[in-house]
């Protein structure tokens, strides 16, 4: 091999310096993303008409009282000195305070995003966990009743929209079987939470307060919304993984394994799934980033109080402050989940050199 | 439709070793959007423990087909066997259950494949897709499979084997990832080695080299081998045996010097007349064989080489000949292994096989024309006979 080709990974799970020096690349390649995003936030929200004050003092205030709130918010100043302040504020760690209830942006968001991350990373697992056995299985049985009857649900899956789902879900499950909760969190009447915890109701109800009951509840509650969350996800990885694997089965190395004697288990395991992971982790990546946004609408129509349902009523009232900074804490986490993504690729496929 | 090959279940022992593989009448079909294809159609033939057979023929003639079929590695589900047996070291191969096919595979069967650069598993190292072989048929502990592994990558010349364990596929140069596939062939010693086209896709410098390599490890391990190839020139200095395929059927059969020396089926005489020689000097053209092979969905009634063969008389057309002793009638039942065997109405004699045409006087209206082709190809080429 000539010099310079040589790969990374000559050894396998040591994290190599290249890959650190990746990871620090990609971290300082986001600040110029969250300036961009922060600046084309700003001037966005202030090219739509109205702003906070309006949606604090209401239709019939006055020009003065008007006046003095946009004057009380800054908001008088001129565009490049209000972006300048809030980002010199967001550079001292400081998000901001919400117009409407003065309460800071970065307290909101750290007791609201708990809710958000139980609710995302249940719909996550619920979509890897039964999309990408759904996808191989369909793969392996091509154009059997099977595979077409996942064809068919998949589709569906992905192109039902997550508001119709969710109110589906619910008319089924909670109004009409009366199986499941529809809203909340817990049970408002049977339990109380003061919010001096983690806000991980999952954990707090299990490992704090040793309260099995509590769990079932919360986890009762989780369901549904899982579900809503978790239904486009998992047929996108359920499609994802079924041509992964159609490719991977079709290549010469899969006919070598099972001539060299492997068993059918092993033969998926470590030569088909192992190969067909690479495009599957990157869906994995997208849909992620792509179930913040879907969060919004489950959390609203499951009155999860999360982000999602935060950020949406920041917009109803145009708190500037609070959905600029939402935006940008939410795309660092867009960013660094697709980091993360691009790292497991070393692990994943040993030809990735990272330069 | 006659068929090539009914030789009959030959039960009485043959002098000397009995075969290690007995392949009688063997029938693959593939169905395609196009229809069924018939890739391999009554495919008889026998080889030795220890032996040498190269089987020869143009790509689609059935050669690979044949292999996959004998380890069951068709693709499902559009590949099947349709008829016929599979005798291996007394064990019929077609009727084992699953689990002891797949025991069997790279235990006592092992394959080598065309393309080296895309048969082994991209994201695994290489040491560990030899371990897994010892694993999948042994209860070898790590340490004892991996000390196997290293013993096998020696064997097959790999330099630095030991630390060259850790390595991914796309370190190592075709030729020694074709050396890596021959030591994960050969890692549970065993008693047939299939090769498939194994240089095929190699540097013609590294060739020799992976040629002579099966060569010797097959004599150190005792393996048999079957080379299949595309190519006289690769089989002509291994093997002890050729079996000429054309169109899913076996046309030829010899020992290796009698068929170089004394073709006699019209399509090896035009593959021995493709083959680029350095002895014979600058002068001698190269002649292709003209036309195509036929469409293996409709196969016609007569010998599937007629269309394209100069000698074809009146009969080819109409019924497919099977392998006899070649200018009679005499079945190939029974003949010892290694007897001249061509499936032909009209074989060639030594001095046709010679010129690489016909001798005039039983030229058919068919022939005629295949020559007219000939002829006309010939002049395009600026060349003369």
């Amino acid at each position: 091999m000539p010099p310079g080709t040589r790969h990374i990974f000559t050894q396998q799970p040591e994290l190599p310096p290249s890959v650190l020096k990746f990871i620090v690349r990609r971290l300082i390649l986001l600040v110029p993303i969250l300036f961009g995003l922060s600046l084309f936030m700003v001037v966005f929200l202030h090219l739509l008409p109205g702003d906070p004050c309006g949606a604090i003092l209401g239709e019939h205030s006055t020009a003065e009282n008007l006046a003095r709130c946009q004057h009380g918010l800054g908001l008088d100043k001129p565009l490049y000195q209000q972006y300048f302040e809030y980002m010199s504020g967001v550079f001292h760690g400081d998000f901001g305070v919400s117009a409407t209830n003065k309460v800071s942006v970065a307290t909101s968001f750290l007791t609201r995003f708990p809710a958000t991350i139980e609710l995302a990373v249940s719909a996550m697992i619920i979509a890897i966990g039964v999309g990408i056995p759904l996808g191989v299985a369909a793969a392996k049985r091509q154009y059997s009743l099977f595979d077409n009857f996942a064809t068919v649900a998949s589709l569906i899956g992905i192109s039902i929209p997550i508001f119709f789902l969710g109110l589906l879900l619910q008319y089924v499950f909670g109004v009409w079987l009366h199986w499941l909760p529809t809203a909340g969190r817990y049970d408002l009447g049977a339990y109380s939470y003061d919010g001096a915890g983690t806000n991980f109701l999952l954990w707090e109800s299990l490992v704090i307060d040793h309260d099995p009951a509590k769990f079932a509840d919360v986890v009762r509650h989780l369901i549904l919304p899982a579900l809503a969350l978790g239904t486009i996800p998992l047929a996108v990885v359920a499609r994802i993984t079924r041509s992964a694997v159609i490719e991977v089965l079709s290549e010469d190395y899969v006919r070598t394994a099972r001539a060299k004697g492997l068993t059918s288990r092993r033969v998926d395991s470590r030569h088909v799934l192992r190969n067909a992971m690479l495009p599957i982790v990157t869906v994995i990546g997208l849909q992620t980033g792509l179930l913040l946004g879907g969060a919004v609408l489950t959390e609203q129509i499951f009155s999860w109080g999360g982000v999602g349902n935060w950020l949406f009523q920041a917009a109803v009232d145009k708190d500037f402050v609070v959905i600029q900074s939402g935006a940008l804490i939410l795309a660092t986490i867009f960013v660094v989940v697709n980091l993360l993504v691009d790292i497991s690729y070393a692990y994943l496929n040993p030809r990735i050199r990272y330069s | 439709m006659s068929r090539i090959v009914d030789v009959g279940i030959d039960d009485t022992p043959r002098a000397g070793t009995a075969p290690l593989l007995k392949v009688r009448d063997l029938r693959v079909e593939f169905s395609s959007s196009s229809g069924r294809v018939h890739a391999v159609n009554g495919v008889s033939f026998e080889l030795e423990p220890h032996e040498l057979l190269g089987i020869v023929g143009e790509s689609g003639c059935g050669k690979s087909v044949t292999s996959l079929a004998i380890l069951r590695l068709l693709a499902k589900p559009a590949g099947r066997v349709v008829g016929g047996q599979v005798e291996f070291d007394g064990m019929d191969l077609l009727g084992l259950g699953d689990d002891e096919m797949r025991d069997l595979r790279g235990r006592q069967v092992a394959m080598i494949f065309q393309d080296p650069m895309t048969s082994l598993n991209p994201v695994t190292t290489i040491g560990e897709q030899l371990i897994e072989v010892v694993q999948a048929h042994t209860k070898l502990n790590r340490q004892e499979a991996e000390k196997r592994a290293l013993e096998t990558l020696e064997l097959v010349g790999l330099p630095n084997a030991k630390s060259r364990l850790k390595n991914f596929p796309h370190q190592f140069s075709g030729g020694m990832r074709q050396r890596v596939m021959i030591a994960m062939a050969l890692i549970m010693g065993p008693k047939l080695l299939i090769a498939d086209e194994p240089t095929t896709a190699l540097d013609v410098t590294i060739q020799a080299q992976i040629l002579d390599l099966i060569g010797r490890v097959a004599r150190e391990t005792g393996a048999a081998v079957m080379l299949i190839t595309h190519d006289l020139g690769v089989v002509a200095g291994m093997t002890q045996r050729i079996q000429v395929m054309y169109a899913g059927q076996i046309v030829e059969t010899a020992t290796t010097e009698e068929l170089f020396a004394h073709p006699r089926h019209p399509y090896t005489v035009g593959l021995l007349r493709s083959i680029p020689r350095l002895d014979i000097g600058a002068s001698r053209e190269l002649i292709p064989i003209e036309g195509l092979p036929p469409d293996l969905t409709r196969l016609p009634a007569g010998c599937p080489y007629a269309p394209r063969c100069a000698w074809a008389i009146d009969r080819c057309l109409v019924e497919n000949p099977s392998l006899t002793v070649p200018g009679t009638t005499e079945p190939a039942e029974g003949l010892p292994l290694g007897t001249h065997l061509a499936a032909c109405w009209n074989p060639a004699t030594d001095e046709e096989a010679r010129a690489g045409m016909p001798a005039s006087g039983h030229i058919s209206a068919v022939s005629l024309a295949a020559q007219e082709r000939a002829a006309a190809a010939a002049a395009a080429l600026g060349g003369q006979s």
